[in-house]
């Protein structure tokens, strides 16, 4: 999708406007707070996992090189192929020539982050590949032609109604059917994507983690999505990004007990797979052909310097359900694919700065992501980071750079600043005696607009300690 | 593409250019030799317990079958209660094979069909941390069975109750030709909260789940013991 | 050694009184407390706003100003948490200034933290409300402040503590963001206020001024009759006066 970062602002606005979309989050929001709470409450060892997490991904991205290769190695020695693309077009190109050389003509999809970052159903659509997705809420927002807006629930911000609504468009089925009730709605979209599921040719797929030691691909779903669409097919097609590689299996399982705790509240979903290679001579089913194309897309440049940090995320989306700006606003408002905390700092990364710098500055800094997130990643930090990067750079709003310096030579001469600071507590005291605080400030209509400001007392701190010196208590 | 590759893998030796390749090679190997599982959450209580309580509270249906008779029976119950099915679909497993199967219920071996909603199928084991059936690909259990069907049925020996799933890694890895194709971990039946967060069972995969927990060793050499009544 | 008062920027030009309870409750708990008057800022404005050269040189002065001193004591968690957690970020790569601010770091405590550590002190005052409390995500995250104010406000007479629903929700703050981002802003803050009247408290406490002038301006703004006051003035009996946002009695 073309990035529509620049626009947070207005977005945000329309967003907070928009009551169904408050509605939608608000429950969200609710959902997913209490259940990951509830699920960490029940787990003892749920720091020790943490710790342990962190090492394995820490470990993992030391040696990226020596496991990606160990990766390729064992997939290739269970039949498979993999494919390197250091940009998202080449991705494209990848995916698509495989298409060509199966004669693919019908695709099914599991939900896939890489999917996204590389654009490619536009470019299978353009192909003449037809693409559907096959997780229930990507399905949706392909119908409503729109992208998602949370990475573990990506229809989060639509309602019943309009779920039915787009089913009734798309659906050439008796329109006087009912589709009130949610387990309508999930009927009718087992049964559509059923028979996709059966006639498809290829089924791309993205991986939660992939695992050097055997070249296993791991697939966490709970409707088993992600299983149709890997067996059924001649071809399984995987996407996945470099940093998803972690040595062994024992590895894959302490971050998938901190993955389904994290995202939605369980122990495991319903539905978790290791594939590893096409169909073996014995195998009645699954696939003729195995790929995996590795994108790299600007992650090797992260490893290196103070945002390797970031490179441990697990898209559980934790950080994402815990933000009270996401929580406002939602996804789309972020302008790409990625939202919320880990979607402030990867987007200017993937992006640049020149295009996503609103993005760090849309926070708080509350703090809330890291405390939940499972890997222990600084997001406050990272954003200052990148706030810095911004502030150097000069791609942050000018205005606000020279206020910000004008503080800081304010403060730097004690002298000037209780000068300054005695005649501004006289003015807003005078300006706001009645009331005690100010309704209306000249220069400061972003604090007024929604707040009184309350009035200072009169004398600032240090006045009144001079006083006080001079005359006694 | 191999110059994506080359590419790839130099940017990434430059940015770890610290730390000698060598000593790297050690570690990684070291690492990989060592497969260290990560801490593990206690069991309250009795594996085949704790597994039986968290199939259950993942919606699965759970029955304990004594005897190759009461299998046979509880199936001819699912039967019966499933619409539109005639026959019963069963993974085609030597021990499936080897049950006493009564003339009167219409049994087909084989790999499931689009239109097929009951399939009966065998887990290689169970994982009590979880409550989750282990299915493996393979001749005697197509992976289809799991997942197309409206009801999945499974067989599950309690001697096959592990702990954990590494439990499951030391096994497998311990096996000629290492993992196969495919690993499920099945935990419960198919579902989504996709529409307004509300929890709905059946989204792709199916819509139930019942494992038939046999106090039968799992060996296949033992036949299920038969009691023809 | 005398302990050192670090005021804050807010407190010194909003609310003065915050630094003279602050001063109050230090002699009450035994310290020779002085505030130095060389202080302005703990430089955050500077820093989260990404000019770390402007954020150094403030933290060079805050420096100098505060080493001699055996503590340091902030009524604020935001201003604390930029002394103790960011200053050592800050100062890390810098020749010579590394091991001031590491050393100043470990000094520096929050104002309800350090308190709750002095076994010589204990309020003795009265404040006959029902009040509910304002934990800033600074206290929390960065100062590990939770449960010491919770605990001075028990021996405080006559007041009721309700507990906020979902106090570890950021009040919308943020510095400059609530005037960057003021949409988004004034969201979080209605939900806080929404939380507030929840509760049924006639009173809000807590310890950091940006998040209780944020507050207190939503809730004037929207006409509530909720009070609102620093705890280091209610725990040092100076809360007799107009609530922060009120008009003077």
């Amino acid at each position: 999708m073309m990035p529509r970062v620049r626009s947070f602002k207005a977005s945000a606005a329309r967003a907070l406007a928009d009551t169904q979309l408050q509605t939608a989050l608000a429950r969200a929001r609710g959902g997913f707070v209490d259940k990951r709470a509830k699920a960490v409450a029940a787990l003892p060892e749920f720091e020790a996992l943490r710790r342990r997490g962190r090492e394995i991904k820490d470990h993992s991205l030391a040696h990226l090189d020596l496991y990606l290769e160990r990766f390729e190695q064992a997939v290739t020695a269970s039949g498979g192929e993999v494919h390197w693309a250091a940009t998202p077009a080449e991705a494209r190109d990848i995916v698509l020539g495989i298409c060509r050389e199966t004669g693919a003509r019908r695709v099914t999809k599991g939900k896939s982050m890489v999917g996204e970052e590389i654009a490619i159903n536009p470019a299978l659509e353009a192909a003449g590949v037809e693409v559907v997705e096959t997780d229930l809420g990507e399905y949706i927002i392909q119908l409503g032609q729109e992208p998602p807006s949370h990475i573990i629930a990506p229809a989060v911000h639509k309602t019943r109604g309009q779920i039915a609504e787009l089913f009734r468009d798309h659906h050439p089925l008796d329109p006087q059917r009912s589709l009130e009730s949610v387990a309508s709605i999930v009927d009718e979209a087992r049964a559509v994507l059923r028979e996709r599921f059966l006639a498809a040719d290829l089924g791309i797929t993205g991986a939660n983690f992939l695992i050097a030691e055997t070249g296993s691909v791991v697939l966490v779903t709970n409707e088993g999505n992600g299983d149709l669409t890997a067996c059924l097919p001649r071809t399984h097609l995987v996407l996945a990004s470099i940093e998803k590689i972690v040595p062994t299996l024992e590895d894959a399982s302490v971050l998938l007990r901190l993955l389904g705790r994290s995202a939605t509240g369980q122990a495991a979903t319903a539905y978790t797979s290791w594939y590893t290679g096409p169909k073996r001579p014995d195998d009645p089913d699954g696939p003729e052909y195995f790929h995996v194309v590795l994108l790299d897309n600007g992650r090797t440049n992260l490893l290196d310097g103070p945002f390797r940090d970031m490179l441990r995320c697990i898209r559980c989306g934790a950080c994402i359900n815990h933000c009270p700006v996401y929580g406002a606003v939602g996804g789309h408002a972020y302008g790409w694919i990625y939202p919320g905390p880990m979607g402030a700092v990867l987007t200017p990364l993937l992006l640049g700065l020149d295009e996503a710098a609103v993005l760090p500055e849309a926070s708080t800094l509350c703090g809330r992501c890291e405390e939940v997130c499972p890997m222990g990643i600084p997001l406050p930090d990272l954003l200052r980071e990148l706030r810095f990067r911004g502030f150097t750079a000069r791609v942050t709003p000018r205005r606000s750079r020279l206020l910000v310096r004008a503080w800081a030579s304010l403060v730097r001469r004690p002298w000037l600043y209780r000068l300054v600071t005695a005649i501004a507590a006289r003015l807003l005291h005078l300006l706001g005696r009645s009331r005690g605080s100010l309704r209306r400030l000249p220069l400061g209509a972003g604090w007024t607009a929604a707040r009184d400001l309350p009035a200072p007392a009169g004398r600032t701190f240090f006045a009144e300690q001079a006083r006080r010196e001079k005359t006694g208590p | 593409m191999s110059g994506a590759r080359d590419n790839c893998l130099r940017r990434l030796r430059a940015s770890l250019a610290t730390a000698d390749v060598r000593q790297r090679t050690t570690d990684v190997e070291s690492w990989l030799r060592q497969a260290r599982p990560g801490p593990l959450p206690a069991l309250a209580a009795h594996p085949t317990e704790t597994f039986c309580a968290r199939a259950e509270a993942s919606a699965a249906q759970l029955r304990r079958v004594a005897t190759a008779v009461d299998l046979i029976a509880a199936l001819q119950e699912i039967l019966g209660a499933t619409d539109k099915q005639r026959s019963l679909v069963v993974a085609p497993d030597e021990r499936l094979r080897a049950l006493p199967w009564p003339a009167d219920l219409p049994v087909e071996h084989r790999h499931a069909g689009r239109d097929d909603r009951l399939c009966l199928s065998v887990a290689e084991a169970g994982i009590a941390e979880t409550g989750s059936l282990v299915l493996l690909s393979g001749t005697q259990t197509p992976s289809g069975l799991n997942f197309l069907p409206d009801h999945f049925v499974c067989l599950l020996a309690a001697d096959r109750v592990l702990a954990y799933p590494e439990d499951l890694w030391a096994e497998l890895r311990a096996r000629p030709g290492g993992l196969p194709r495919a690993v499920h971990l099945i935990t419960g039946p198919s579902r989504t909260a996709d529409v307004e967060q509300t929890m709905q069972l059946g989204a792709h995969g199916p819509r139930h789940l019942t494992i038939l927990m046999s106090e039968a060793p799992a060996s296949h050499q033992q036949a299920v013991r038969c009691t023809r009544g | 050694m005398p302990v050192a008062l670090f005021v804050t920027c807010l407190a010194d030009l909003f609310r003065p009184s915050v630094g003279l309870a602050g001063l109050k409750l230090l002699r009450e708990a035994g310290c020779e407390v002085l505030a130095p008057r060389a202080q302005t800022c703990c430089g955050q404005p500077a820093y989260n706003n990404g000019d770390r050269e402007a954020a150094r040189a403030i933290g060079r002065q805050v420096i100098e100003t505060f080493e001699a001193y055996e503590h340091v004591v902030v009524p604020s968690g935001s201003c604390a948490g930029m002394l103790h957690r960011h200053y050592p970020a800050l100062f890390a790569e810098v020749a010579g200034w590394a091991e001031r601010a590491e050393a100043l770091a470990a000094r520096t405590q929050e104002l309800t933290a350090f308190l709750a550590e002095r076994p010589k002190f204990a309020a003795k005052t009265r404040f006959e409300t029902k009040a509910t409390y304002q934990d800033s995500c600074s206290s929390l995250r960065e100062m590990g402040v939770h449960g010491q104010p919770r605990w001075l406000l028990t021996s405080v007479e006559g007041l009721e503590l309700v507990e906020l629903a979902d106090t570890a929700s950021c009040c919308g703050f943020g510095g400059t963001f609530c005037v960057k981002l003021a949409d988004i802003s004034r969201r979080m803050v209605d939900d806080k206020v929404d939380a507030i009247e929840a509760t049924g408290a006639d009173t809000l406490l807590g310890g950091d001024l940006g998040c209780l002038l944020n507050i207190a301006g939503r809730l004037s703004r929207r006409g509530s009759a909720v009070r609102v006051f620093h705890i280091a003035e209610v725990l040092a009996g100076m809360a007799d006066g107009a609530g922060i946002g009120e008009a003077p009695k």
